[in-house]
């Protein structure tokens, strides 16, 4: 009996099917949202920026490299009268505090210049009191 | 709909053509609407289903092989859906007022009266509010969708042997419910 019950009830449920009144609408609103998951406007554009930075960054980083070894380069090239300089070795101040660099050179020379001029007009005297 | 007419569209589809899987949308929301409004017992709940599942489909489409059934594929989507939605807060229960519809259907073997949704509704609602959203499914799908049970195994992921029982739990349940009418 119960079972009869049960039975009916299923056969009957099977046969009414739900009513989708606004059928039309829905796939038109499904659609909508289908064409705006499938736009791909915004992802692309990320991907620009994306690409557009990231080559710019590196482009950065080999202008960087590009610079060191050019100073390198300039460094390499006025080593040899940088360590004439340190030969000289005169306590100067001018030179303790020269800054390496090409615009200083005439500067330093100048030092050197003053600096000897000093020292042999001493040794002059020194031999003139020898003499004597 | 013919399965050739199907592949095609579904080829279409998959090329971005948006007038075909309007054809597949046309096709096939009934079949969803169908099952999440038995599932879910709410006209707009099964609506938002409905969007859902194709809105999943469209994207997911490069990754549907031909060689499985279209169809079955639709209502794992769907089915996986509402499942989520009787396990969450947001689901919204009807209010269930026994009417006269009820008893015409129980004490009928052939109820030629077309319900209207709401009264619908409230039977399917009453008669299984009482199941666990597995048993609900299950029975939604073997009883009602008329569903093979190799079929349910694809969409439930279950076991032969749990959808049997827990057809048996839903179909006592609703056995137990009826007696009272």
């Amino acid at each position: 009996m119960e079972n009869t019950k049960l039975d009916n009830t299923i056969n009957n449920l099977r046969r009414q099917k739900p009513e989708l009144h606004d059928a039309t609408l829905l796939t038109d609103s499904i659609m909508k949202q289908v064409t705006l998951s499938s736009n791909p406007s915004k992802p692309t554009f990320l991907i620009w920026i994306r690409t557009i930075s990231s080559s710019a960054a590196v482009l950065l980083l080999g202008l960087l490299i590009y610079q060191q070894t050019n100073v390198t380069e300039i460094e390499a090239d006025t080593a040899p009268t940088l360590l004439v300089e340190h030969n000289i070795n005169i306590d100067s101040e001018c030179i303790q505090n020269q800054d390496y660099n090409r615009t200083y050179l005439l500067k330093t020379y100048f030092c050197h210049m003053v600096s000897n001029s000093i020292k042999n007009q001493r040794l002059q005297s020194y031999y003139q009191q020898l003499n004597n | 709909m013919d399965e050739q007419i199907l592949n095609n569209l579904i080829e279409r589809s998959k090329l971005n053509d948006q007038k075909a899987f309007r054809s597949i949308v046309e096709n096939y929301q009934y079949m969803v609407y169908s099952l999440s409004f038995r599932l879910l017992c709410n006209e707009e709940e099964a609506k938002d289903i409905v969007q859902e599942t194709f809105i999943r489909i469209w994207i997911n489409l490069s990754s549907f092989r031909t060689d499985k059934k279209f169809s079955t594929w639709i209502y794992t989507i769907a089915s996986n859906l509402c499942l989520d939605r009787l396990k969450s807060s947001k689901h919204n229960l009807q209010n269930n007022v026994v009417n006269e519809a009820l008893i015409n259907m129980i004490s009928s073997d052939n109820a030629e009266q077309d319900l209207i949704n709401s009264e619908l509704q409230t039977i399917i609602s009453t008669l299984t509010n009482e199941l666990t959203p597995k048993q609900k499914n299950v029975f939604i799908l073997r009883c009602i969708e008329e569903l093979e049970i190799e079929e349910i195994i694809q969409i439930t992921g279950m076991t032969a042997g749990k959808i049997k029982s827990n057809l048996f739990l839903a179909r006592q349940t609703i056995r137990q419910k009826l007696e009272k009418y």
